[in-house]
């Protein structure tokens, strides 16, 4: 483990960059502020003295390696290397002027990783900066990182599947050396290594050095040094160079070219006459791989075919010697695998020359013997044809065709032929596996639970006691215990079962044997089924486990392979106490959430953003009250973030009155038993994260019916107080509600799903190993297959662009998102709301209204935030502000950085350029994008360049920020489906105008519009009278402010003052 | 030089005869004349071009004189075959698209057989930077309309003959007319005085050295020029001479149809071939690269071990990185495909895959069981990456 790798003392941002140099990988650090009051003195290379040194640059510590120093060339300006793009994105620097800057070299102080040393030093640098889960992080990670982070992982990946060489290297001098390199030039390694190089940044490429700022150069030399190094080390560690010791080098070149691979030294013993001879043969020998034939057009071809069927087909039939498989020959178009001239048919044609659907091949007996005999070379039993003076098939017994299929077929196809097998081959349904069973009752969501649902809350769920029993099958097909003895007695690996040919491979039968003795069945708990059914890895049961079947609520529960969306419940009627109606995918998740609670599973509900999941929630609520009857249901408790509570309780007095709503935070929240009291008569009880874990003994003295996690994320830091204190609290009932997709954020995932059903994901270490850590770092398909087949059961996701979703959701949805006042902002609110009023009392006319007029701006911009009227960010230093100090910035980056997640673009409007500022420089730097930026000062061109980056919408600059009245521009920004009016026009008109950016002419998606009002201010008031316009004629509003200076002070008192319980005491 | 192996129909011409201007003989001239000389005349020589064209562009401009006779010229008369080009990486995005689809051309000149085509197909961003490069500089020249047009031009192959001469790129181009136009696209020369300079920059490093002597560009090639004040490719309108005789041609607007079209030729041309861009600078290739040998194996010290075998990857292998002054605006960026870049640490399907493709040991007459050794050595190395992943994880 690496500590910090920079000083205690230096308290600046600082961003860790990498480059591949002089041999070696250097590491060095970019800070915020001049590295040095003095000039860095660098040591060592005086050729290169006569650069200048990098004034922002230091050496990092902590990290071992020895100091060294590197010339790079770098974007300047005035000679003065401008800060990386991550490091503008901390210090929220103006990078307008960087297209001026040109290249200059510029000397560096490094650290220089031994090559063994690499990958570890820079996984733990990247996890480091990943497990920095407050932002707090005292450095980042630059691009040049990340690259070579990839690259090594490529090396590991390729070591793994022992894709690597023993190569041979000489220099001028003619003196040999050896390594071991990665194999690249297969298909799927170059895939792999096309992707890579192609990625690498420029400023990992900057080093002045004789690669020439070239990727591909610098890449492979960075691959083969960290492969050698590796795979040495691990010769040296087994002892490997014990088997050559007593051998002659000078006898015999393999020894000697064994002494370069297996010591620590790389040198090959020789002497010079040999190693002409010595180099010529190795080259010779690896060139052997890139001999794929690929000059020709045309490949050759074999392909496998089953013995014809003689007689009708047994049950299981025995295959002896005497069954016979044919191989025949073939050459195939390269361009168009479909093109395909039979060996038959080659030896009929003309010598010289055919032509195929207008593709010629010329001699094609000559390429079919060429080909032939270089395939011979890797499988002996193709020179039987060889004999032949018109070769077309070869004849292999079952034996010989299995031993062809499992072993030569990928060798053959590796080097350039093409093989076809029978389909059977290599497909699910031809393994032999374990199928378990698993019996449970019917499904019936709609009777009643018995007994009191609340005493002892449901008796179903994940530790559930469900029968089970295996059953041996090969695909989908079941065997009976008679078979499979037949089976296990032939010892074939190819035999026909129902005149279908399986693969037996003889572990798999005696895995098999084993398994059904260990495993009777009889009962398990329904998680443990479930894990083995849908996660097992056949490593650890010895047996592929080939499927699930069940029966009862639990198929019910396992559905298809979508997710909970697939299953097919009873879909339930928006519940008639509820003020409104559900949409239908709104009715679905009502239905599904009171399924998942009937058996006792937690639920997270992850639709998009916009879809109303609080609606969702909310019904539920009035749905189980409706269904007692009389008897009194249970609380909810329902966890927030500080930045929703005003949503809720708003979403919850126009939809669902009749809910009594208990509001928990505040300095002057009720403790003790007053608070069991009130809860207990309640039915909605929202607080914080916070509190939850504050006040958890309190929270515990509840007798809940059912605890809900809104914005679920938030516990996504298992490790956190707030996560554990949530975790802690005795209910059994679980929902979490979240918007983002959960399933791409691994530690977020386990989190939640460990909330909702504990144990259900093992613990977060076991999780780590062995899914985040593949995923993550290797993006590792098939574990990330595994774990969404195991999670989808228990996750609702509809994103706005399903089809079943669509249909239902208007073109636009307008929504108010409530915020709240932090102790800050209100403290400065009453503070600017009492001076005004003793002001406007001795003044009059213009005086006044000038008084009044302003006092309303800074009330606007302190709801904005406190920056924004104590002016504290001058652009000039680019200070970022702490969006912590407002609530409308926290839930702005909430909704942004969620909506980004789900690859949506946004507008936000604000009337305030000081503020645009702000905003922008916050976002980039929390979201780590690039802000776009538009408002009156902007330049026409510039203007248009970014509408044009914008509606381009390639992910990197998904924000528009916008601070003018948008009406009187032509703009078209139907790129974006999310629009914030971060503050208010209070003028129905010009904000209309606005949202029309995005929901105009070609806009094919649903606008979401977010208005966002602080609650307990005038934005509030103001709110309520454009809604009810009886107050507030058209007319009135279409003057802006102007008439809010005419009122009277006590009119302006009652509009003005802060209402007491709406601001946060903390975010 | 490339030029021959591109030109299947020139291939009689003899070899020796391509290159007229014999870059030893200039270099001897020019170290004779002085540098004071060497200087004034290329100023004169340059004025008086500005001067002649100017006078002519008062009048009708008539096509450029017809090559001199004992010059030899290389003539590219029908299109190259080659592989596919590979598709550029992604992440290089020109200022300018390269191929603006808003408007589809409608060209409609009297149809060539036979004649240059363009290769790049609309939508598609050229692998080369050269070319790239050179079609940012005719599209930042001409008119919207007029570019979308001449390269239709040159991707429909309305131009009958293309040919190289010393430092001047002609093309015979069909238009709507009758006749055909003659179109000519000069470059400055670089005097002899800076080539000598430039030769010694390179010498001088390593790197240049090593690429061009494996018949490659670097792609920082640039770096040499610019402190001299000088550049190899044109970066800008102004850095081409382009001339037609076609009516649309004006000295002060000289980016017509046919001027672009011969400049997308002539692009893509280099961007196979950079080697040419010597030739047009009047300093060729090949003397230059004998030259570096010269002075190489004279002093500087050879690079380290290399091995036996160097492996390509298509794509990326045969390709250099684009220089790094066009990374400028993306200096940070990391490509896209790094987001999608897969590497599980799984055992192989089959064991040691790579010792099976290789076969028997290539030194038949050993005694030692050398792939059996590497067999047990692929295991280890498998395992040892397993198990060093697992660690990795723990470690945390």
């Amino acid at each position: 483990m690496i500590d910090m790798p920079i000083q205690e003392a230096d308290l600046s941002a600082i961003v860790i960059h990498a480059n591949w140099t002089q041999g070696a990988l250097h590491l060095w650090c970019e800070t915020g502020s001049p590295a040095n009051d003095e000039p860095v003195q660098i040591d060592g290379e005086a050729s290169n003295s006569a650069l200048p040194v990098h004034p922002f640059a230091c050496r990092p510590v902590g990290i071992p390696g020895e100091d060294s120093s590197i010339s790079l060339r770098l974007p300047s300006i005035d000679s003065q290397p401008i800060p990386s793009s991550p490091m503008s994105r901390v210090s929220g620097r103006d990078t307008d002027e960087d297209h001026a800057a040109v290249l200059v070299e510029i000397q560096v102080p490094t650290i220089k990783i031994d090559a063994i040393d690499i990958g570890n030093v820079l996984e733990s640098l990247v996890d480091h900066a990943d497990h920095d889960e407050d932002r707090k992080q005292r450095y980042s990670i630059g691009p040049g990182i990340t690259y070579f982070v990839a690259a090594s992982r490529l090396s590991s990946h390729l070591m793994a599947g022992h894709r690597v060489v023993p190569m041979l290297l000489q220099d001028a001098e003619g003196e040999l050396t050896a390594a071991w390199h990665p194999w690249l030039s297969d298909d799927m390694t170059a895939s792999r290594v096309n992707k890579l190089i192609l990625s690498m940044p420029a400023a990992a490429r900057a080093a002045a050095d004789e690669h020439a700022h070239d990727a591909w150069s610098m890449t492979t030399e960075f691959l083969a040094n960290i492969t050698d190094a590796r795979c040495r080390a691990t010769m040296i560690v087994e002892d490997m160079f014990d088997t050559v010791e007593d051998a002659d080098p000078d006898v015999d070149p393999q020894v000697a070219w064994l002494h370069g691979l297996l010591d620590d030294t790389e040198e090959v013993p020789s002497v010079t006459g040999q190693r002409a001879d010595i180099a010529r043969k190795v080259r010779r020998w690896i060139s052997e791989l890139e001999d794929r034939g690929e000059s020709s057009a045309w490949r050759f071809g074999m392909r496998l075919a089953e013995p014809i069927e003689e007689g009708l087909p047994a049950d299981i039939a025995k295959p002896d010697d005497t069954v016979l498989w044919s191989m025949s020959f073939f050459l195939q178009s390269v361009d168009d695998e479909e093109i395909v001239l039979r060996a038959s048919d080659i030896w009929l044609i003309s010598r010289e020359r055919v032509v195929i659907q207008g593709l010629t091949l010329e001699n094609p007996q000559e390429l079919l013997m060429a080909e032939l005999g270089r395939a011979s070379r890797h499988y002996k039993k193709l020179e039987d044809a060889l004999d032949s003076a018109e070769p077309i098939e070869i004849l292999l017994n079952s034996q010989e065709a299995y031993q062809f299929l499992r072993e030569i077929k990928p060798i053959l196809e590796e080097q350039g032929f093409a093989v076809k097998s029978p389909p059977w081959w290599e497909s699910q349904a031809g393994r032999l596996g374990a199928r378990l069973q698993i019996e449970s009752d019917p499904a019936d969501m709609l009777g009643d639970e018995s007994g009191d649902p609340d005493a002892a809350g449901p008796t179903l769920g994940l530790n559930t006691l469900i029968g089970y029993h295996w059953e041996i099958a090969i695909g989908d097909t079941t065997l009976t215990l008679n078979e499979f003895e037949q089976l296990a007695q032939q010892n074939a690996p190819l035999v026909r079962i129902g005149g279908k040919w399986v693969e037996i491979r003889p572990e798999d039968v005696e895995n098999a044997v084993k398994f059904i003795g260990e495993n009777p069945g009889g009962e398990m708990e329904l998680g443990e089924a479930m894990q083995l059914a849908l996660a097992s890895d056949a490593a650890q049961t010895g047996l592929a486990v080939t499927g699930v079947e069940a029966t009862g609520w639990v198929a019910s529960l396992l559905g298809g392979d979508t997710g909970g969306a697939s299953i097919e419940l009873p879909k339930l009627e928006t519940p008639e106490t509820f003020q409104g109606t559900l949409r239908p995918y709104q009715a679905r998740g009502m239905s599904w959430m009171v399924f998942m609670e009937r058996f006792g599973f937690g639920a997270c509900l992850a639709d998009d953003m916009g879809l109303g999941k609080t609606i969702q929630l909310l019904a539920l609520m009035m749905y189980e009250r409706l269904e007692a009857g009389d008897e009194k249901v249970g609380p909810t408790l329902m966890i927030v973030p500080m930045s929703v509570i005003g949503n809720w309780v708003k979403e919850a007095e126009k939809f669902t009155p009749s809910l009594t709503v208990m509001v928990h935070h505040g300095i002057d929240r009720v403790q003790g038993e007053e608070f069991t009291k009130k809860a207990q008569d309640s039915d909605l009880i929202l607080t914080t994260y916070a509190l939850a874990h504050r006040d958890n003994d309190l929270i515990n003295t509840v007798n809940w019916k059912r605890m809900v996690l809104d914005e679920a994320q938030f516990i996504k830091n298992p490790a956190a107080k707030q996560s554990q204190a949530v975790r802690g609290i005795k209910v059994s009932r679980r929902i979490a509600l979240t918007g983002t997709p959960v399933e791409n954020r691994l530690s977020e995932l386990w989190s939640i799903m460990d909330f909702l059903n504990p144990g259900y994901l093992g613990s977060a270490g076991n999780f780590r190993k062995k899914f985040s850590l593949p995923i993550e770092r290797h993006r590792d398909q098939n574990k990330m297959t595994k774990l969404r087949t195991m999670v989808s059961p228990f996750i609702l996701r509809r994103v706005k662009t399903d089809p079943t979703v669509v249909s239902d959701l208007p073109q636009k949805i307008e929504s108010k998102e409530w915020c709240a006042l932090t102790p800050e902002q209100a403290k400065l609110y009453e503070g600017c709301v009492q001076r005004m009023l003793n002001d406007v009392d001795e003044s009059e006319g213009i005086h006044r209204r000038g008084l009044v007029l302003a006092a309303l701006i800074k009330l606007k911009q302190i709801c904005n935030h406190p920056a924004q009227m104590l002016k504290e960010n001058d652009p000039q230093f680019g200070m970022v502000i702490d969006p912590m100090r407002s609530g409308k910035c926290v839930r702005l980056l909430e909704q942004v950085s969620e909506l980004i997640s789900e690859g949506d673009q946004a507008l936000i409007f604000t009337q305030f350029r000081q503020m645009g500022h702000i905003l922008s420089t916050m976002l980039s730097n929390e979201l780590g994008k690039d802000i776009l930026f538009l408002h009156g000062g902007t330049p026409q061109g510039k203007r248009q360049k970014m509408i044009d980056t914008f509606q381009e919408a390639t992910g990197k600059n998904p924000i528009l920020l916008l601070s003018l009245k948008a009406g009187g521009v032509g703009l078209n920004l139907t790129a974006a489906t999310h629009v914030f009016h971060f503050d208010r026009w209070w003028n129905p008109a010009v904000e209309n105008q606005a949202t029309d950016r995005a929901y105009r002419i070609g806009q094919t998606r649903t606008v979401q519009v977010h208005k966002y009002i602080v609650r307990g201010t005038l934005e509030e008031r103001i709110d309520e009278m454009i809604e009810s316009k009886i107050e507030l004629a058209e007319n009135i509003i279409g003057h802006g402010e102007r008439w809010l200076t005419d009122l009277g002070t006590d009119k302006l008192r009652d509009l003005l003052t802060l209402r007491a319980d709406t601001i946060a005491d903390e975010m | 030089m490339s030029d021959q192996k591109n030109n299947p129909s020139d291939s009689s011409e003899p070899k020796a005869k391509k290159l007229k201007i014999d870059p030893l003989a200039a270099l001897e001239k020019a170290a004779k004349a002085s540098p004071k000389e060497m200087a004034k005349k290329a100023s004169s020589t340059t004025k008086k071009t500005t001067k002649k064209r100017t006078k002519k562009s008062a009048e009708k401009v008539p096509p450029p004189p017809p090559p001199r006779e004992g010059r030899v010229v290389n003539v590219i008369s029908t299109p190259t075959i080659s592989a596919s080009v590979p598709t550029a990486p992604k992440r290089i995005k020109p200022q300018y698209a390269s191929f603006r689809s808003s408007r589809k051309s409608l060209v409609n000149p009297r149809r060539v057989r036979g004649g240059v085509k363009l290769k790049l197909k609309a939508g598609e961003t050229p692998a080369s930077w050269i070319t790239q490069r050179l079609l940012r500089v005719a599209e930042t020249g001409a008119d919207n309309i007029i570019y979308t047009d001449g390269i239709e031009y040159a991707r429909l192959g309305q131009t009958k003959r293309l040919t190289i001469e010393d430092t001047l790129c002609e093309g015979i181009i069909q238009g709507r007319s009758d006749k055909p136009y003659t179109t000519t696209l000069g470059l400055d020369e670089f005097c002899a005085e800076s080539q000598e300079k430039i030769i010694a920059a390179m010498a001088d490093q390593v790197r240049y050295a090593a690429k061009l002597l494996s018949g490659e560009l670097p792609s920082n090639i640039e770096d040499v020029f610019a402190p001299l004040g000088l550049k190899l490719f044109p970066a800008e309108p102004e850095d081409f001479k382009p001339v037609c005789s076609c009516p649309d041609w004006k000295v002060d607007e000289p980016w017509c149809k046919h001027t672009v079209c011969l400049t997308a030729l002539l692009a893509e041309k280099l961007g196979d071939d950079p080697m040419i861009i010597f030739g047009l600078r009047a300093m060729p290739g090949q003397e230059l690269i004998d030259g570096l040998r010269q002075k190489r194996a004279a002093g500087v010290q050879g690079p380290g071990p290399s091995p036996v075998l160097h492996q390509h990857v298509p794509g990326v292998s045969d390709i250099s990185s684009p220089p790094l002054e066009d990374s400028i605006n993306s200096f940070w960026d990391i490509g896209d495909g790094l987001a999608e870049l897969d590497t599980p640490i799984a055992p192989p399907a089959v064991n040691c895959v790579l010792l099976r493709r290789l076969g028997p040991s290539p030194f038949v007459d050993g005694q030692f069981p050398l792939i059996g050794l590497m067999a047990t050595c692929y295991q280890l190395i498998g395992e040892a990456a397993m198990q060093a992943e697992e660690e990795l994880g723990e470690s945390d």
